[in-house]
Parts: structure tokens; sequence; C-alpha cells
């Protein structure tokens, strides 16, 4: 009877394990610097989904939600650059390469392995960023490039000086255990 | 001890279960009912050529507004087609501080006329599956000649300030069909307090239509029409017809077209454009827009 009792709570352990975490709350900036110009974004509404036990990472952020300083830059943005009608969603499937122990608050260096898909141009990626244990909440933040030819956004002459070629993006995010 | 087992059974199928997702299945599990949207740049600007379009400015902008109207193609080759002279010019400062309600005052030079309107965006076009298919902006304006007096039959022209007014009321209903075609309707009554004859009448009820067709990302071309829908003046006039071309860059934005209008503000071209494409009565006209955004600070940020 011990026995059995001692496996129904390795189970439960386990399945705890398995849980899925939601970003609650999550931030995703980005930053185009030149000596003309410069232009940022936010986005707050996206929600990340991280699964501890595979490390399967997947964030789908939707690009008309990015709030920039002018609505004309929004409006340009999502107009003549990113073609949200055609491509709506910016999407990253990654997977962790690190396993990390959950239970113990902690700050871990972790990498993210997979595609970046935007623009609708796939491109493999991996991005370093800082995982962090706090109670029963995972925290991430990531700075990384993107490369805006990479992506095929064609940025005309004219507006070359205004629009940086490489795009800072900062990401961050405090997961929850998912509830349905 | 069986119930132990069942539980077990369960507990393990369940962290299968979760273990065996691909991330598809994880975006899925917290995909949300996507948000109603709002279909943005219905047109480019507040206007199409002379009329106006169910946009209004963005939050906290200010668009300074240049429109220039030539002289009329048919005054020849020694007028340079109306290059050289009989230009009407209105300068604008046009401001919208929350997301629907925008005004503006301006000054046009053909009949010294001052103008003030207010727009309000009633109704905005959702994306799909939020429910509403057009967007609804209604507009009122007054304008005031500064002309000069003159003795008419022994009597002042402008006797009170009252008869140098003149009034539009407008209700746009417009929609943004796909990325290229946007096309709206608007009804529109122009009220004058004081008119040139006694036969004529102080009322015009129009029907208009614009359009527009974006042939590349930062260009367009852009028509339209208002149909006069009652008599109220023996001269003879013409209802308002222009065809123009859009271009973007960056923050401004250039109108080139071609019209028979020669006002620039409702009581003058909806009711008395008097000359015609029939003959040449056209004159090649432009409007500038500058926006600047008063904005400051990414408030997100």
């Amino acid at each position: 009877m011990k026995k059995v009792v001692s496996i129904f709570l390795l189970v439960i352990s386990i399945s705890g394990f398995s849980q899925i975490y939601v970003g609650e709350k999550c931030k995703i900036s980005f930053f185009s610097e030149t000596a003309l110009e410069n232009i940022d974004a936010v986005n707050s509404v996206t929600k990340p989904v991280f699964n501890p036990k595979t490390g399967d990472f997947v964030i789908k952020t939707q690009q008309s939600a990015f709030v920039f300083k002018s609505a004309f830059m929004q409006e340009h943005y999502n107009e003549n650059y990113i073609e949200t009608e055609k491509f709506p969603y910016a999407t990253f499937k990654g997977k962790m390469k690190e396993t990390i122990d959950y239970t113990k608050d902690g700050t871990h260096n972790v990498t993210m392995v997979g595609t970046l898909d935007m623009h609708g141009v796939e491109l493999p990626r991996t991005i370093a960023g800082t995982l962090i244990i706090k109670g029963s909440t995972i925290i991430m933040e990531s700075k990384f490039d993107v490369k805006v030819a990479d992506h095929k956004i064609k940025v005309p002459s004219l507006y070359a000086e205004k629009i940086a070629e490489i795009i800072r993006v900062t990401f961050n995010t405090e997961m929850v255990v998912f509830k349905k | 001890m069986k119930n132990i087992y069942i539980s077990l059974l369960v507990l393990i199928s369940y962290t299968t279960k979760v273990s065996a997702q691909s991330p598809d299945d994880l975006l899925n599990m917290v995909a949300e009912k996507p948000k109603k949207e709002y279909v943005s740049a219905t047109f480019k600007t507040t206007r199409l050529i002379n009329f106006h379009t169910v946009e209004v400015l963005s939050r906290r902008s200010l668009d300074f507004r240049i429109s220039h109207r030539f002289g009329d193609f048919n005054s020849g080759a020694y007028n340079a087609w109306g290059v050289d002279g009989g230009a009407n010019i209105r300068l604008a400062l046009e401001y919208c501080h929350g997301s629907r309600l925008m005004f503006g005052v301006g000054r046009s030079s053909g009949k010294k006329i001052a103008d003030g309107f207010l727009k309000y965006r009633l109704l905005k076009q959702t994306t799909k599956g939020g429910g509403m298919p057009v967007s609804v902006t209604l507009f009122t304006s007054v304008y005031h000649t500064f002309m000069q007096n003159v003795i008419v039959d022994g009597e002042n022209k402008y006797q009170n300030v009252s008869d140098r007014l003149s009034y539009c009321n407008q209700i746009m209903i417009g929609r943004k069909f796909n990325s290229r075609f946007s096309f709206q309707l608007t009804a529109a009554m122009v009220h004058v307090n004081l008119v040139e004859k006694i036969t004529d009448k102080n009322d015009c009820f129009l029907a208009g239509a614009v359009t527009r067709f974006k042939f590349a990302k930062r260009q367009a071309i852009t028509v339209e029409y208002g149909l006069r829908l009652n008599k109220y003046s023996k001269d003879k006039y013409y209802d308002s017809f222009g065809i123009g071309y859009d271009l973007e860059t960056g923050g401004h934005v250039f109108q080139i077209h071609l019209t028979n209008s020669f006002g620039l503000t409702e009581d003058q071209y909806f009711m008395y454009t008097n000359t015609s494409w029939d003959n040449w009565g056209i004159r090649l006209g432009f409007n500038i827009s500058r926006v600047f955004s008063l904005q400051g600070k990414n408030k997100e940020g």
C-alpha cells in the first residue's frame, strides 16, 4: 500500500512537470535606429506557450498589434513593409536545448533552436536568452536582431536612411501554469 | 485498491497526453477568439480630391493642408493652359485629438472664404468577423466670405453677417473592399444664406461617389463625382467631377488631379462648378497634406 501511494505521488509530481506555461504578461518591442529617425513599437497582447517537459516553445505575434509612436508609422508598417493583410502573424517555433530543474528558483542562460516565420519567410534561428524560475512563474528574456533584408521586407531607397537594416527585438514574458 | 489503480491510469494517460503535444497543439490550446479589429486606411487622407472621405485624422494628429487649383485648360496657350493664373488656393490646419472627432479651419483665396468644419467618425469598418461592413462619417461645416460689400440696386449686398454665411452637411458611407479598392457614397446638403438671384434657391442636395484604386504600394488613382439632385438656379452649373493620382511619401501625401471645379470649399464645388469637362473647362490641381504627430512618446513604451 505504501508503495502504491509513493508511485501515486511520483506520478503527481511528473504530471506537475508536464504542465504547460503561458505568458500572461508579455512584451515584444523592436527598435530601429538611424541618424535621421528612431522607430520603436511595442506589442503587449501576445501569449507565448512553453512546455518545460519537452522544451517546446511557441509564440505567434499579431503584426497589427504593434503600437507605434505615430499612427502614420503604424499604418506604413502594416501596409507597406510587413504587409499584414498577407502575413498577419510572425511566428517562432523552437525547442530549448538545455534541461533545467524547474523545482528550484534560479537564473539560467538558455538557447532556443527553431524557425522564425515572418513576412512569409521562414528562417532557422538560434536565439539566446535568460530563463528565470521564481516560484510558480517562469520569466524569459531575450534580445536578438532581425535583418530586414533576410525576410524580404523591401525598403525603397528613398526611405533607406530612415529605417535600419538590422532591427533589434526585445522580448520578455512572465509565464504561469496554463489553466483551461 | 482498485480505485487507486484507476486514478493512477487516469493520471498516467493525462501525463502522456500532455507530453505528446506538438508546438501547434500548444498554440491551439491557448488560442483565443480573434479580437475585433478596425480596417485602416480606407483612403489615404481626409480628402480624395475635393470631396471629404470617411477618414478622420488619427489620434493627436495635426494636418497642414495646401490645396491649389490652377486656371482653366481652355484659357489657351497664352495663359499656359491655366498654369499662369486664375488660381485658387486653400491653406488649412486640421486636428484630431481623440480617434473619432476632428475639426479644421481654412482659408481659400477664390471667394475669400474662411471655413470651419467638424467631422465625426460614427462607425468604423471592421475586419472579417467583426460585424461592421462599412465606415460612416458625419460632416458639418460653415463658410464665411470676406468679399467686399457692394451696393446692389441701392442696397448693401451684405447687410448682415449672416448674409455672408453658407453651410454644408454630409453623411458618408464608405467601404474598403480590399487593400486596393475602396468606394464611398456621400449624401450632402448645401445651404447658402444669400443667393445671387431672386429665382435661385438656397438649398442644394447631392449624391456623391468617390473611389480609390491603389495600383502600387504608395500610389493610387482616385475618382470623385457629385450629382446635384435639385434645380436651384437658372444659371448653368455642372456636376463636380475629378480624376486624381495619390502619391504617398512618409508623412506627406501628394494628390495631383484634374477637376472641373474651381472652388475648394463644399459650398463652391458642390453648387457652383461653372465649367465643364466637355469643353476643357478643367484645371490641374494639387493637394499636399503634411501630418504632424503630436502624440510624443509611445504610450505603450
